[in-house]
């Protein structure tokens, strides 16, 4: 063993160029996946720690059945208290109150939100939702950063609080601002904090609360990280049984669990995504491994035929280059992953001290498993690129190896009777295993539901088409090589012809160079397309979902119009209305309405929205998708007027209707056609007839216009509003819907007060939600630089683990052909030529390669956002990345010289005879 | 042991080479007592080496059989003629064909390592066999600093390793000039005489005949003659 190692050990390091070339490959691959693995790992672990951060720290929360934080429903705490006393896992819960009040300061009056607590409690608990935590002495309060500014108040300002509802009233001195507040939703910027008592004298409440806040004990055991899915299971089945205690007249909630499954929703497909990247990494490195061994291979085939002279055995061989290969591989392993332990230290210590601000810290975690999979990566790498050399070199004959003379000159076998078929097994295995993964496998995993599952299905059929498509590539790479040698042949003078045979020549050593410079080129461009995909489509899908510049949605009905409110904002130009149905009230009466054709062949439950006659100057008009009919179908809408019945007046013409294409569809209904609409209000039933005017595949602000009819059912239709009206006559408020579109005035300073004044004066009076386009556009774009800087790294180290990967293998190209250099140079070429017919040789190979990568790459990402939108139903809009597919260009030239110069450059300088001398 | 170390009946060996077949030998009978030095000679392309690679048990017979030591090698497995090489042939070649990142004594304990033989002993015999054939001083170099009559000594002591019935040496002095070639042809005389190593030799250097105890001619894969020295 030992004088086998020692034999191993000084034939590396007989090559040591090549050797570190290899080494240094595995080591940047090995230390990108362990440092992005280590990464994801310690997030996880982390984002328990932090997703207080989002969802505050109550472990659970307690409300009345169907209370709501703007209609909060008061219960009575007592009984529930008693019984959660009892449970085990419960360590108490801390009351909480909730109303809308007006907050004034002199002359000035601002609508916020009350919070009523126990402080002291909810400290005592590790609760409190609030930063800073302020103390809350009687007759103090605390404000919203927001508020505060409002009314211009610091601390010690004297505060009036007026309960809209019980008109109380109260003064407080201000004790506290407070910048965040992890109690209510994001959106809700003007808040007052006070204590229980204050809060229950504001709200006319002596004994009732509005929530309870409760803490488990033993949190941290709670949420396991290294099991989240099981920490989740065990967490849901406590807040199942505390529900099933207090019986259906509460809902109980666990905001951080709810938060931390989301993370894990998240996460899954990220890992999917990663372990694919991982694959194609591995890959790549594995092909530079198989080049390096194959090469050493290559050269010492002779002293392994001495060997077998002298006694070896076949397996002796087979061990000695898996040997090899092992050693070099662990060269690069362990370093690898000991370097990205520190990539990843380093990486999330900023990270950490970023979010040290926000009061959060991400841990380091480096599990077993981590390592043991990297490891385990590092073995598989380096004995599968070693395994077909070996066996290759294994099955040399022995007279064959001694003499290079002989080499592939005699045919030695012919194949025994029997014998399979190779090509047509392995390519009707491979047919059958993507047959089977389609038919059986792809339908399961979409009918799980599991995010993961599906991601983990799409992605590996997604790398089988990228493998189909690469090998496809190799197999016209000739084709490609010879129409590239055709347009920049000239470029490398008399050498071209030396080049171009070259290539020939080498066609089957060149094969593993293009097909690592492909599938690194293809993947770049892959990314890079369905980035800038993404980023343009972030863009338009916030124009496609808010459908104007602002969209503000009522939760609940409103008996003011606040209509002409907003119309009244300095900056806004119109307002549209758009009134829908709740699907079930509070008290349990549903409302559906039925699309059919006028003889009932065909029915289908649909969403209609009764819109007024602003709504067609109001939409962004250009995102429309009319598959029948145009924008006069919108002034068709605006123009209805319910005709007055009287006796003289024979049936009044149908209303106008917009249909959505699924639906239109799904019915056989085209422009023209009159269609019967079904509204069934509880017991009550209201049928009318609409004529179809026009069918949309896509309508902004409305997300529920659809183009495929298996999404058709809960499709929607635009109605004019008086039509809605007239059919929903009979319904309460409370099921009514209404959703406000308003569009401002050109310029981004402008929209950006009309979105502050909206807030200020009609956010919480009016309940509203919010949506500017202009804010998402932002958020979009921002996402779209951090995206575009993260992936630029990732893709970064990926084209340099190719370019990497194709200079080794160059390296080793001109290693192994010492000889033919030695004997063109004796016979005059010079050294000018010698290197221009390798770079002609290396730049003509990058070159296509990078062609046929980028082609690849940029067809994969076209499909797989064609079938995205098709699946979605989202807008999208494809760009090449040109940027990206000029660098990829850029690139391979470059690389193809790097290649050329680098390992040659000492070689060409010696003498010829230097060179023939042999090797003994 | 029998008193007979090479025994071939009838060998034929066949070739395809691309589109033609090239019969290298064609019947030859052969027989090599323990003990003999017997030298192969005749042109290029006489078919020398190829019945050398045949009785090396390194490439297998169209046609014929050929025994070692009483074996007949088609009967074995090719685990088992990989231990007959091990054990009973030693080989040396033309351009000594030295494991080129060992160091002289290493390259000689290669067979005895494949043996099993433990570390010590082989260290032991492996100098041992470096001092009889006069390199012991040379040990720990590497075969590129060695000249050439020194690479084929360190070969001829690797033959030796296992203490072989047969050493066969394909044109062993062809990559020497002529005062080397003296010396290995003494070296291998010497060994013929005193440890009654058994030897056969492909050669088209004349002075190696003479020193051998039988010359066989060959010409185009047949024997033309064998003439045991008088």
């Amino acid at each position: 063993m030992t004088a086998s190692f020692r034999y191993v050990a000084r034939n590396l390091g007989r090559r040591r160029t090549r050797t570190l070339l290899g080494a240094l490959g595995i080591f940047l691959t090995l230390s990108l996946l362990t440092a992005i693995q280590i990464g994801i790992d310690s997030i996880s672990v982390s984002y328990t720690d932090l997703v207080a951060l989002q969802a505050g720290k109550a472990d659970l929360i307690i409300t009345a059945e169907g209370s709501h934080w703007l209609q909060p429903k008061p219960f009575a705490p007592a009984e529930i208290e008693t019984k959660l006393k009892a449970n085990p896992r419960l360590r108490g819960v801390s009351p909480r109150l909730m109303g809308i009040v007006q907050v004034g300061r002199g002359d000035t009056e601002h609508h916020a939100v009350l919070i009523g607590l126990n402080p002291a409690r909810e400290r005592e608990l590790d609760i409190s939702g609030l930063s800073p935590d302020p103390i809350l002495l009687k007759g103090t309060c605390a404000v919203s950063r927001s508020l505060a500014g409002r009314l211009k108040a610091d601390k010690e300002t004297e505060l009036s609080i007026r309960s809209s509802t019980t008109g109380g009233t109260s003064a407080m001195r201000l004790a506290a601002v407070i910048d965040r507040q992890l109690i209510l939703p994001q959106e809700v910027k003007d808040f007052i904090v006070v204590n229980e008592d204050a809060a229950r004298s504001l709200l006319a409440e002596p004994e009732r609360v509005h929530a309870l806040a409760g803490a488990f004990r033993d949190s941290r055991a709670s949420y396991d990280a290294r099991d989240l899915h099981a920490s989740m299971l065990r967490l849901k089945e406590v807040g199942e049984t505390i529900a099933a205690d207090l019986g259906m007249n509460y809902d109980v909630r666990l905001p951080k669990a709810a938060a931390i499954a989301t993370f894990q929703h998240f996460t899954s497909p990220l890992r999917a995504v990663f372990g694919v990247f991982a694959v194609l990494t591995l890959t790549v490195t594995g092909l530079l491994i198989y080049s390096i061994i194959s090469v050493a291979v290559e050269e010492r085939i002779r002293e392994y035929g001495v060997l077998r002279t002298l006694g070896a055995k076949r397996r002796d061989i087979f061990g000695l280059i898996l040997g090899e290969s092992v050693f070099l591989c662990a060269m690069g392993v362990i370093p690898g992953v000991l370097a990205g332990m520190l990539v990843a230290r380093g990486i999330l210590g900023l990270v950490g001290l970023i979010m040290h601000a926000e009061g959060g810290v991400i841990t380091l975690v480096v599990s077993p498993a981590t390592l043991w999979l990297t490891l385990l990566a590092g073995a598989v790498l380096s004995i599968g690129s070693a395994v077909i050399p070996a066996v290759k070199a294994s099955r040399w004959h022995i007279v064959d190896a001694l003499d290079p003379l002989r080499r592939g000159q005699i045919r030695h076998e012919t194949r025994p009777e029997g014998a399979a078929s190779r090509p047509l097994l392995l390519g009707g295995l491979a047919l059958s295993a993507l047959s089977v993964v389609v038919l059986f496998i792809l339908p399961t995993a979409f009918l799980s539901g599991n995010p993961s599952l599906i991601g983990t299905v799409v992605l590996g059929l997604l790398l089988a088409t990228l493998l189909g498509f690469t090998l496809v590539a190799v197999g016209v790479l000739p084709l490609i090589e010879w129409c590239v040698m055709a347009a920049v042949g000239w470029a490398f003078g008399p050498s071209a012809e030396l080049a171009r045979r070259n290539l020939v020549r080498h066609r089957r050593r060149n094969t593993t160079t293009a097909l690592m410079f492909i599938l690194s080129i293809s993947l770049v461009i892959f990314v890079a397309s369905l980035v800038v995909l993404a980023s343009r489509t972030a863009m338009n899908m916030v124009e496609h979902f808010n459908g104007a510049d602002f969209r503000l949605q009522s939760e609940f009905a409103s008996g003011e119009d606040p209509k002409s409110n907003l119309a009244r904002i300095e900056g806004v130009e119109q307002v549209a209305e758009a009134r829908f149905l709740r699907g079930r009230t509070e008290q349990g009466v549903a409302y559906d309405v039925v699309l059919s054709d006028l003889v009932g062949m065909k029915q289908l439950w649909i969403v209609p929205f009764g819109v007024d006659a602003n709504i067609g100057k109001v939409l962004y008009t250009d995102r429309i998708q009319f598959a029948e009919g145009g924008p006069a179908a919108f002034a068709k809408l605006a123009a209805y007027q319910v005709p007055a019945k009287t006796e003289e007046t024979g049936p009044a013409a149908a209303p106008p209707l917009i249909l959505s294409l699924s639906a239109a569809e799904y019915l056989d209904a085209r422009a023209g056609d009159t269609v019967k609409l079904s509204f069934r209000l509880g017991a009550e039933r209201r049928d009318g007839r609409f004529r179809v005017e026009a069918v949309c595949g896509a309508m902004p602000g409305f997300d529920n216009f659809r183009s495929r009819v298996a999404n058709a059912v809960g499709s929607g239709i635009l109605i004019p509003l008086a039509s809605f009206k007239q059919m929903t006559q009979t319904a309460p408020a409370e099921a009514i819907l209404v959703r406000y579109f308003l569009k401002a005035a050109p310029g981004e300073e402008i929209q950006q007060t009309v979105a502050k004044r909206i807030r200020e004066e009609s956010d919480v009076r009016y309940r509203f939600g919010v949506k500017s386009s202009l804010e998402q556009k932002r958020t979009a774009k921002i996402l779209y630089w951090v995206t575009q800087v993260f992936f630029g790294m990732v893709l970064t180290v990926a084209v340099l683990i190719s370019v990497f990967a194709l200079i080794a293998s160059m390296a080793t190209a001109a290693i192994e052909r010492r000889w033919e250099i030695g004997v063109l140079k004796a016979l005059g070429l010079r050294r000018s030529h010698l290197f221009r017919m390798f770079l002609g040789e290396a730049t003509v190979l990058t070159l296509s390669a990078g062609i046929a990568g980028g082609l690849i790459g940029f067809t994969l990402a076209y499909l797989f956002a064609l079938q995205a939108g098709m699946l979605m139903e989202i807008p999208i809009v494809f760009t090449m990345p040109y940027v990206t597919f000029l660098a990829t260009f850029a690139i391979s030239v470059a690389a193809g010289a790097l290649a050329a110069h680098l390992p040659t450059r000492h070689l060409l300088r010696k003498p010829a005879a230097e060179i023939l001398r042999v090797e003994v | 042991m029998s008193e007979i170390a090479v025994q071939a009946e009838n060998l034929h060996k066949s070739y395809v080479l691309g589109a033609t077949a090239v019969g290298a030998l064609r019947g030859v009978n052969l027989t090599v007592r323990h003990g003999e030095f017997v030298a192969l000679m005749g042109p290029s392309g006489c078919g020398k080496t190829t019945l050398l690679n045949l009785v090396a048990a390194i490439d297998l017979p169209s046609r014929g059989t050929i025994q070692i030591d009483g074996v007949d090698l088609s009967r074995l497995s090719e685990d088992q003629l990989a231990d007959l090489r091990r054990d009973r042939i030693g080989m040396v070649f033309q351009f000594y064909n030295l494991i080129p990142t060992l160091t002289a004594c290493e390259n000689v304990e290669i067979p005895m390592q494949f043996k099993g033989v433990g570390r010590g002993e082989r260290r032991g015999r492996a100098l041992a066999l470096l001092e009889r054939v006069g390199l012991k001083d040379r040990a720990g170099h590497k075969p590129s600093e060695l000249s050439g009559g020194e690479q084929q000594r360190v070969s001829i002591a690797r033959a030796l390793a296992n203490q072989p019935a047969l050493v066969l040496l394909d044109e062993p002095t062809g990559d020497l000039d002529s005062a080397t070639g003296k010396e290995i042809i003494a070296l291998l005389s010497d060994l013929n005489e005193r440890e009654k190593v058994t030897l056969l030799i492909a050669t088209h250097d004349a002075s190696i005949a003479e020193k051998s105890t039988r010359t066989v001619r060959l010409r185009d894969g047949q024997i033309e003659s064998g003439t045991p020295k008088s």
